[in-house]
């Protein structure tokens, strides 16, 4: 088995692990489920991202984007909601285009505070918007309407099912792009950037064009999850989302995408099985990322890749010697 | 003769160092020049001018006809200049095949593709393994590049740079470090290039340089000392007291590379 | 704009960026010299203030709490660095992020089964107490303290990195690591001194913070945030970067709040972005020949 089988696998196997959990859980279960799932889909927004170098710790700037258009078009102009969510995508789309142009050009640390510091502008701005009732927030947000096809997304299990589909559709879909010429470019981007620009690539139209639909994605995750909880805050695009998401991709396995997914789950499920226990749950929290960060850095996915890929090279190495 | 690629009073300075002086050269089509010197001389740093890794303070490079003196290394790649660099700078994570087909498929202009896989752009592989021949990596193309030997990654550099499929090749010390064995095979491998390809090499061991060049260039503290035929250089009183004959000496009077 | 109010602004936007400041320099020189992105400098900040709280409450004077709080949150802060941040220090930014962020997250739940989630209170000295007049302006003197405090250090730093060997070897690190290695540097050691007098320095700003912001569990967070910012706009692992960081990003701050209450918090972002624009790797960064990309 492949690398990327094994990678493939294991997505295979969470989406099929989340949806038989949906169908015997409980509404509380449905209701985590749902969460994950969405953050799932903002991890792998972020982790397309990622596969050309960069790293946000403001992509919960576009979460909001895409949660304050939905919540603005739907509460506050009575729109229906699938125009909603296609006036969401297309947001994010166009905000992190706008961002990208100037934020592209920065890389490491420096590209971390200038996507952290234009979120924190949104989150600002959302904070103090009388439009949305500021730091309140706005309760009402309704959710996509698919009776016409005999759908009521109202039900837990109903929306939960939706939305693991929609990231297995995703993830199928970011599958496809990191597999495709422009996908191995932004790889070799990661790898070497000033390689790719020797090469003739232009690294930065690369890098923006990932932006850019990293944060069409994230729109829509953000889209998605005012309708989950049904209520439009700030916080969607505070600092702590930004970190929860980069911490679930982190935990997963940067650049893996499956990580991301991973992380996702296993950090919504921690959270709550920590805070149903235990009282300082976060100190149980913080113990399990310092363990994680030693003896996992490239994340679980990462590891368990690396560790196949060892232990090929290993019983590869037949009669032909050493293999250079 | 049409003139591939020409700088014209090309001058570079890092801080009080200057590192290119006032550098106007002409490479012919098709010609094969090589540049030596001691350490220090401005050998890379008069690559990274004319490959567009750094921007010159004053003075013109034109490609052909072409000023592409303001263009980015990305611009000028794709008009034609191809370089590979002093140390292996590669695609460590990908195989020797992928590192070459993303080299063409760049080339090609077909990395905008996103809706298919890349295996499925078959001229650009085909081309890839066609580099990978002419560069000897045939055998080793499905190896990630981390697990191969350093000589090994010279030789895909110096495909990396032919993927481009190149106007002017600008090979920056193909050989160094590379053992007695591997030496030889990348000379091998540099005089098989096609005729045509206008070529300027920066190369330390001389044999190769006198094998190779139809034309050698002396620099020294950033300007042209001397420039001509091999023979001519061989016989020059200047380059055999200030290079060849004291080389060691000259290693160690360079300064900082 | 009122002279009298614009000068307590001036002085208000210069206590706070010497407070800055004093964590800014420990993470930029940190992160300059060993790229080491370490949120959990904040959480140091924060275990001096309480530690200062301890020692207040125990019948210590402020001034002791000043001498021994910031020793003791160095010391645990070099333990925390050899028992832990040491151990991602080369596997990049992420499990960096990921490890102080646990470290962040234990540290508060510690502190606040300790102390509890109420905020504390630190009193300022007596002679400190009231105000003084400045130009015609009655300003608190605690807060001139402060700003004495943190220009007094930032003359010592000067000393310490432009004058002193160490100063020589931590510049000569961050400028170039390899190169100061094989010129044989020994840059762990250096590192895990500049590390140490990193960590006192933010204690110091914590304990010098506790009488003005308070002591509560999150106040490092609330800072670290800032300081990255400075850090970032300052650019990477220079004295002088982490002064003008400090300073642009204080009196943001403090003129952000007045001039645009609506958008104080964007002010301060804004400058940000701007200064990124402009200057990709910061106004006054360490290294000047960046390799970054």
């Amino acid at each position: 088995m492949t690398r990327h089988m094994l990678r493939r696998s294991i997505g295979v196997a969470l989406l099929i692990g989340a949806l038989v959990a949906n169908r015997f859980a409980g509404f509380f279960a449905q209701d985590l489920i749902a969460e994950a799932a969405i953050l799932a889909i903002f991890a792998l927004s972020l982790d397309l991202l990622a596969t050309s170098g960069l790293v946000s710790f403001g992509h919960a700037g576009l979460l909001g984007v895409g949660g304050y258009i939905f919540g603005g078009l739907t509460v506050l102009l009575g729109l229906p909601p699938a125009l909603g969510v296609l006036a969401a995508v297309a947001g994010g789309l166009a905000v992190a285009f706008v961002v990208g142009l100037f934020a592209v050009r920065t890389t490491g640390a420096f590209f971390i505070m200038v996507t952290l510091a234009v979120a924190e502008m949104f989150f600002a701005w959302a904070f103090r918007s009388r439009m949305f009732n500021g730091a309140d927030g706005m309760g009402g947000v309704p959710r996509l309407d698919l009776t016409s096809i005999g759908v009521d997304l109202n039900d837990p299990a109903a929306f939960a099912l939706g939305a693991v589909l929609l990231c297995a559709v995703i993830w199928a879909l970011l599958e496809l792009v990191v597999a495709s010429p422009f996908g191995r470019t932004l790889d070799a981007i990661r790898q070497n950037a000033g390689r790719v620009s020797a090469l003739g690539g232009r690294v930065f139209a690369y890098r923006l064009a990932a932006f850019t639909v990293s944060g069409g994605v994230a729109a829509l995750a953000g889209a998605l999850k005012v309708q989950h909880t049904n209520f439009l805050s700030p916080d969607l695009a505070s600092w702590f989302a930004s970190g929860d998401v980069l911490i679930a991709v982190v935990i997963g396995g940067i650049g893996t995408l499956v990580g991301g997914m991973l992380g996702a789950a296993a950090l919504v499920l921690l959270k709550d099985v920590l805070s149903g226990m235990v009282g300082h749950w976060y100190l149980f929290l913080g113990a399990i990322f310092i363990t994680v960060a030693i003896a996992m850095p490239q994340g679980l996915v990462g590891s368990l890749l690396n560790y196949w890929d060892a232990r090929r090279a290993r019983t590869a190495k037949g009669p032909e010697g050493e293999g250079a | 003769m049409n003139v591939a690629l020409e700088t014209r009073s090309l001058s570079k300075s890092f801080g009080s160092l200057a590192a290119t002086r006032n550098v106007s050269l002409a490479f012919a089509q098709g010609t094969r020049t090589a540049i030596i010197g001691p350490n220090g001389a401005g050998k890379t740093t008069f690559f990274n001018l004319l490959a567009g890794n750094l921007r010159p303070d004053g003075g013109a490079i034109l490609l052909g006809e072409r000023d592409v003196t303001r263009l980015d290394l990305a611009e000028r790649a794709r008009l034609g200049i191809a370089r590979s660099f002093q140390r292996n700078n590669l695609f460590p994570e990908q195989t020797v095949r992928e590192n070459l087909a993303l080299a063409c498929a760049l080339q090609a202009g077909q990395t905008s593709i996103f809706w298919r896989a890349m295996g499925t752009l078959r001229a650009v592989h085909e081309r890839a393994d066609a580099i990978a021949e002419r560069v000897g990596l045939t055998d080793v193309r499905f190896e990630t590049v981390r697990r191969l030997s350093y000589g090994t990654q010279r030789q895909l550099e110096v495909g990396l740079a032919l993927a481009c499929d190149p106007k002017v090749l600008l090979l920056d010390e193909p050989t160094a470090g590379m053992s007695p064995e591997e030496t030889a095979r990348m000379r091998a491998l540099v005089g098989n290039l096609p005729a045509g390809l206008t070529m300027v090499i920066i190369e330390h061991d001389m044999d190769i340089v006198m094998d190779i060049a139809d034309r050698i260039i002396v620099l020294d503290y950033g300007s042209v000392l001397v420039q001509g035929s091999p023979a001519e250089i061989r016989s020059s009183d200047i380059v055999r007291e200030r290079y060849l004959g004291e080389r060691s000496a000259a290693h160690l009077s360079g300064g900082a590379a | 704009m009122d002279p009298n109010f614009l000068l307590e602004q001036v002085l208000n936007s210069l206590q706070f960026s010497m407070l800055l400041f004093l964590l800014a320099i420990g993470l930029s020189v940190v992160f300059g010299l060993m790229d080491y992105l370490n949120l959990a400098h904040g959480t140091v900040y924060m275990l001096a203030a309480y530690l200062a709280f301890s020692v207040t409450q125990a019948g210590g004077s402020f001034w002791m709490a000043l001498l021994l709080a910031p020793i003791a949150a160095s010391a645990i802060g070099l333990l925390l660095y050899y028992a832990l941040l040491k151990r991602v220090e080369q596997q990049g930014h992420l499990a960096q992020v990921l490890l102080t962020v646990g470290v962040i997250y234990m540290g508060t739940d510690l502190l606040r089964i300790v102390y509890g989630d109420l905020p504390k209170g630190v009193s300022v000295p007596a002679f400190l107490e009231g105000a003084t007049n400045v130009l015609g302006v009655a300003y608190p003197k605690y807060r001139l303290f402060i700003i004495a405090l943190g220009l007094a250090l930032m003359g010592v730093l000067y000393v310490l990195l432009e004058r002193t060997r160490l100063g020589a070897l931590v510049r000569a690190g961050v400028d170039d690591r390899d190169t100061a290695e094989t010129l044989g540097i020994d840059i762990a050691k250096v590192f895990a001194l500049v590390f140490a007098i990193g960590a006192y320095l933010a204690g110091l700003g914590g304990v010098v913070a506790a009488p003005v912001f308070g002591v509560y569990p999150g106040m490092d967070v609330s800072v670290i945030i800032l300081v990255l910012i400075v850090v970032v706009v300052g650019g990477l692992g220079s004295l002088g970067g982490a002064i003008l960081g400090s300073l642009l990003i204080g009196f943001a701050d403090t003129f952000g709040k007045i001039l645009l209450p609506q958008f104080a918090m964007m002010m301060i972002y804004l400058v940000m972005a701007l200064a990124l624009i402009f200057r990709p790797s910061g106004l006054l960064p360490a290294r000047r020949f960046s390799q970054a990309g």
